[in-house]
């Protein structure tokens, strides 16, 4: 088993020292940081004037319109604000599937730790929730060098197991969700998205912003098998007899039509889905991924 | 449906391996850990139905089909009239030719059987293309000249023109028996067998029901049925002729010094036809006289008395007509001196007729009278006896003798099994259970068994005797008085020579080569006033014959009988045939005393010699061959026959067959297949 540091180097986290992740909404954080905030404060960024007030403080006090208009206007400016993200790891047995050398877990775990490193080292708090059918761990947000090794450790040592319900862990994660945070979803979203789309739709309501990090092997697609096959579920639900040949389209037309269903819903609610390849070098997809996100 | 080649039903055997197949694979099919189930299961579900109904349909198409390609090989047909048939349905043609003795016979300057040659090679020649033969020959025992079908007629009619008739008699059942099985083998939609004879009435058993029911039964059951064609080559007499038809021996014991009786039946053409008869004994002319027939059927009777003992041969010839092969017939006769015999169970201190020793002694031991060498000894005399001190002896008495020992029973079943003759005499205190032991098993020795006394009280019954062979006609003597008699209860196989209204007095049956005579009384005037009736003495001695007789094989043989020589081991031996060839006898184990009938195949004395003695033997062409008769088609010929060559063609046009369906079978497999192969290639797609 890998532990963080084989992850982040697996990811080649340290290629990204130069890169952000940033959020496309305001965010609610403690300290000061790269991400806008909706409390108005006074920064480099303009924002608006309004009139003064006794007792505001006189070096924010816009002395050009003062000449100009006779009248006291206070500038303000954007405060910009730390981000507090949620590295949410879908650790089904789905998620085991390896087909092409690397499981998706695994490609996950990488992911998720380069975007945990790169998080934190923007002075953002990252936590990790670790989900199958329900929460399975629970790590809280925080900064610092001592909470990433914290992190990485515990995106390691995840396992592969047990049924999915993606919805439902949503679900429980957003009842503890007090403030507006950056979900990013590892997951392959191999679930009925009815309950997704009901989840992600209360996200986009309570302000979070929410990345869907969707990771696929190739095989999944091409369901490349030839004859009679017996498919026996990772996730613990029996076998299933088929014969592949005459099943492949019918097979690959309802995972079409699964992927523009998650697209469209990602769509409705603004959200960010990306999809990520095992078989793809995965260092060349995380930064495409993050140049993305960039400033 | 019948299938014309049976054996490759074999190959049904393998129709189980496809869905064993299918089975073992669908067990070995790929496992694969999957994690997309949510996708296989919505598709799986609303396929399942569907797909299980494609997969059975499938299943049963590509089975279907290849129960059809199995199928084909064992050519299945259905049976069809002459007018479903195809016109060139082809047909396999059994030849089969009489080459029976009467085949000899010359009409019109030719033998029936050149005539019938003549008849067969145009019936080869005529038939059309794609017909296959096969020939038999057809006499005592049919022989397979070309056993499997061929279309070389070329070849079929050189087979033709070999063959040549034998002596023996024509077995007609049998050869035609023979020929259903031969038939097997023949490979078209439709089969016949074409018999060539005479239609003379030997062998043709036509009153017997058993032999045709049997054939009716295997015509039947063959698929394709057979049809029956018989040609008949008549034999036509336009000059007068007679024939021998037999010749043999009243008595079945021929003594020197009496008179040996001969009868000879002789059969003329329907003209009135004077012929001369000459009976020649060992090869001397000793009397003629002319014979006027008139068609019927006339009996010569000869008397002659040997002077010496040995084989002899007598033989009627009559005067050369149009047909020579009939006008003689030969017979070999064994004439004996006198005939030993010894009486069990005289006691020479009792006074002489009190019991039944004595009596035999007094019908037996005058030797003027007698032919008999009577040596008596008492009833105690078996135990110290061994067998060979029986040997010498033709026929044993054992004169109320109450009680057997194991000894004697095994000496006397012995004796009896190598050829001797053993009478049987109860007296009132025979033991039973001494005597059971002699009615066990298979072969038993007594011919029947008896259970209980039956006490007479002095009445009078009349008494059947049947001494002289089944040709002569019992003899009843009235007011014979019985005191008490055994009840006998005769076994299967044995013949009662002699009874009362109600019971079986004397029963007679065969045990090994000889045989056993067991009279239920005892001949003695405690018993019965028989002894003092004029009827005792030729009765006594004709039963002794007879016993004597029984025990012996015939010397007078039909052609291509076997004969069972009494020979040793180290013995050699050779044969002088008919015409004068001697050669040496070979025998190997299996066939060791016995003489095949290639040996004995033509009629004639045969004279079989070593060191120490010598048979002769008389070999016969059967009566029936000789008797000019044309056999008349009775109910039990059920078949399609015909007698003349334009019913024969005009039979062979109704003659059905089968249609063969292997074609058929092969397309409907191909087409099954081909719409399995687009099934499966719509599903797929």
């Amino acid at each position: 088993m890998m532990n963080g540091r084989d992850l982040l180097r697996a990811g080649a986290a340290s290629n990204f020292r130069g890169l952000e992740l940033m959020a496309r909404g305001v965010m609610e954080g403690m300290a000061r940081g790269l991400h806008k905030s909706h409390f108005k404060g006074f920064a480099i960024e303009f924002d608006q004037h309004r009139p003064y007030v006794r007792g505001d403080d006189l070096k924010h006090l816009d002395w050009k319109l003062l000449a100009r208009l006779d009248r006291q206007y206070i500038k303000q400016y954007e405060e910009d604000t730390s981000l507090r993200a949620w590295l949410v790891l879908d650790a089904s047995g789905s998620m085991t599937f390896d087909h092409a050398g690397t499981s998706k877990l695994q490609t996950a775990k990488v992911l998720a730790a380069v975007m945990g490193t790169v998080l934190l080292r923007q002075q953002d708090s990252v936590g990790l929730a670790v989900c199958d059918q329900d929460l399975r761990e629970l790590i809280a947000p925080r900064t610092g060098p001592r909470h990433l090794s914290r992190l990485m450790e515990a995106v390691a040592a995840v396992e592969g197991q047990g049924p999915t319900s993606l919805a439902t862990a949503l679900e429980r994660l957003d009842a503890r969700l007090k403030k507006r945070s950056l979900l990013i979803i590892f997951s392959d979203f191999f679930e009925d998205l009815t309950h997704v789309n009901r989840v992600l739709g209360r996200f986009a309501a309570r302000k979070h912003e929410v990345m869907l990090c969707r990771i696929l092997d190739p095989q999944e697609r091409k369901f490349d098998f030839c004859g009679a096959v017996s498919f026996e579920c990772l996730e613990g639900g029996g076998k299933c007899m088929s014969d592949a040949l005459r099943v492949r389209r019918r097979y690959q037309r309802e995972f079409d039509v699964h992927a523009q269903q998650l697209s469209r819903i990602s769509r409705r609610y603004g959200i960010n889905l990306h999809t990520f390849w095992t078989h793809l070098p995965l260092a060349r997809q995380a930064a495409e991924f993050l140049l993305g996100r960039t400033r | 449906m019948v299938f014309l080649n049976s054996l490759a039903l074999w190959l049904l055997l393998l129709f189980p391996l496809p869905f064993l197949a299918h089975l073992l694979h669908h067990r070995r099919r790929q496992l694969q850990s999957w994690s997309a189930m949510f996708f296989l299961r919505k598709i799986e579900q609303a396929r399942a139905g569907r797909m299980r109904i494609q997969n059975a349909l499938l299943l049963l198409l590509r089975g279907f089909a290849i129960l059809l390609l199995l199928l084909a090989p064992s050519r299945p047909a259905i049976h069809a009239q002459r007018s479903q048939l195809p016109a060139d349905t082809p047909a396999t043609s059994l030849i089969l030719m009489d080459t029976s003795a009467s085949m000899q016979m010359q009409a019109n300057g030719k033998t029936l059987f050149e005539s019938m040659k003549e008849d067969v090679i145009e019936y080869i020649v005529t038939r059309p293309a794609g017909e296959e033969f096969l020939l038999m020959s057809a006499a005592k025992k049919p022989i397979s000249i070309i056993p499997y079908p061929t279309h070389d007629r070329d070849r079929v009619i050189r087979e033709v023109r070999q063959l040549q008739p034998g002596w023996q008699n024509l077995d007609m059942p049998r050869g035609m028996q023979e020929s259903l099985f031969l038939l097997e083998n023949g490979r078209c939609g439709r089969r016949r067998v074409v018999f060539f004879t005479d239609a003379a009435e030997a062998g043709w058993r036509s009153q017997e029901n058993e032999p045709w029911r049997r054939l009716r039964s295997h015509a039947d059951g063959m698929n394709p049925q057979p049809f029956f064609h018989i040609r008949v080559t008549p034999p036509i007499l336009k000059e007068a002729n007679a024939a021998v038809l037999n010749l043999q021996a009243t008595e079945p014991i021929q003594l020197t010094g009496v008179a040996s009786e001969f009868r000879a039946d002789i059969r003329g053409t329907d003209d009135v036809y004077s012929s001369r008869a000459e009976w020649w004994v060992d090869d001397r002319l000793v009397a003629e006289r002319d014979v006027e027939l008139r068609g019927e059927l006339v009996s010569l009777h000869f008397e002659h008395r040997f002077e010496t003992p040995g084989f002899h041969t007598v033989e009627l010839r009559l005067n050369d007509d149009s047909q020579e092969i009939d006008n003689r017939r030969v017979c070999a006769i064994h004439v004996r001196s006198r005939i030993p015999l010894l009486l069990v169970g005289r006691s020479l201190e009792e006074q002489e007729l009190a019991n039944a020793s004595g009596w035999l002694h007094l019908a037996l031991s005058d030797k003027e009278y007698s032919p008999f060498d009577l040596t008596e000894v008492d009833g105690a005399a078996l135990e110290g006896m061994d067998s060979g001190d029986l040997e010498p002896y033709r026929s044993v008495i054992l004169a109320n003798i109450p009680t057997l020992s194991g000894h004697d029973r095994y000496l006397l079943e012995r004796y009896v099994k190598e050829g001797g003759g053993l009478w049987v005499i109860l007296h009132r205190d025979a033991d039973q259970a001494s005597y059971a032991g002699l009615f066990e098993g298979q072969a038993p020795l007594l011919p029947a068994a008896f259970d209980h006394l039956v006490e007479m009280k002095n009445s009078l019954v009349p008494l059947t005797l049947q001494l002289g062979g089944k040709s002569e006609a019992a003899v009843v003597i009235r007011d014979v008085e019985f005191h008490w008699l055994w009840q006998l209860t005769p076994g299967l196989g044995s013949e009662i020579l002699a009874w009362t209204e109600e019971f079986p007095l004397m029963v007679l049956g065969a045990s090994g080569r000889g045989a056993c005579a067991l009279s239920a009384f005892s001949p003695e005037l405690g018993c019965t006033n028989l002894p003092i009736t004029p009827h005792f003495l030729p009765w006594v001695h004709k039963l002794l014959l007879r016993l004597n007789s029984s025990g012996e094989q015939s010397i007078n043989l039909e052609c291509g009988e076997t004969y069972r020589l009494n020979r040793n081991q180290e013995e050699e031996m050779q044969i002088r045939k008919p015409n004068g060839e001697v050669s040496k006898l070979s025998f190997s184990d299996s066939s060791l005393r016995v003489l095949d009938e290639n040996l004995l195949a033509s009629p004639g004395i045969y004279s079989v010699e070593s060191k120490e003695r010598s048979w002769v033997l008389g070999m016969q062409v059967n009566s029936a061959e000789w008797n000019l008769q044309e056999v008349s088609f009775n109910e039990n010929l059920k078949f399609k026959l015909s007698r003349t060559a334009t019913e024969f063609n005009h039979h062979m046009e109704m003659e059905g067959g089968v249609l063969e369906l292997w074609r058929l079978c092969l397309v409907a497999a191909l087409a099954l297949l081909l719409f399995e192969a687009w099934l499966s290639g719509r599903l797929i797609s």
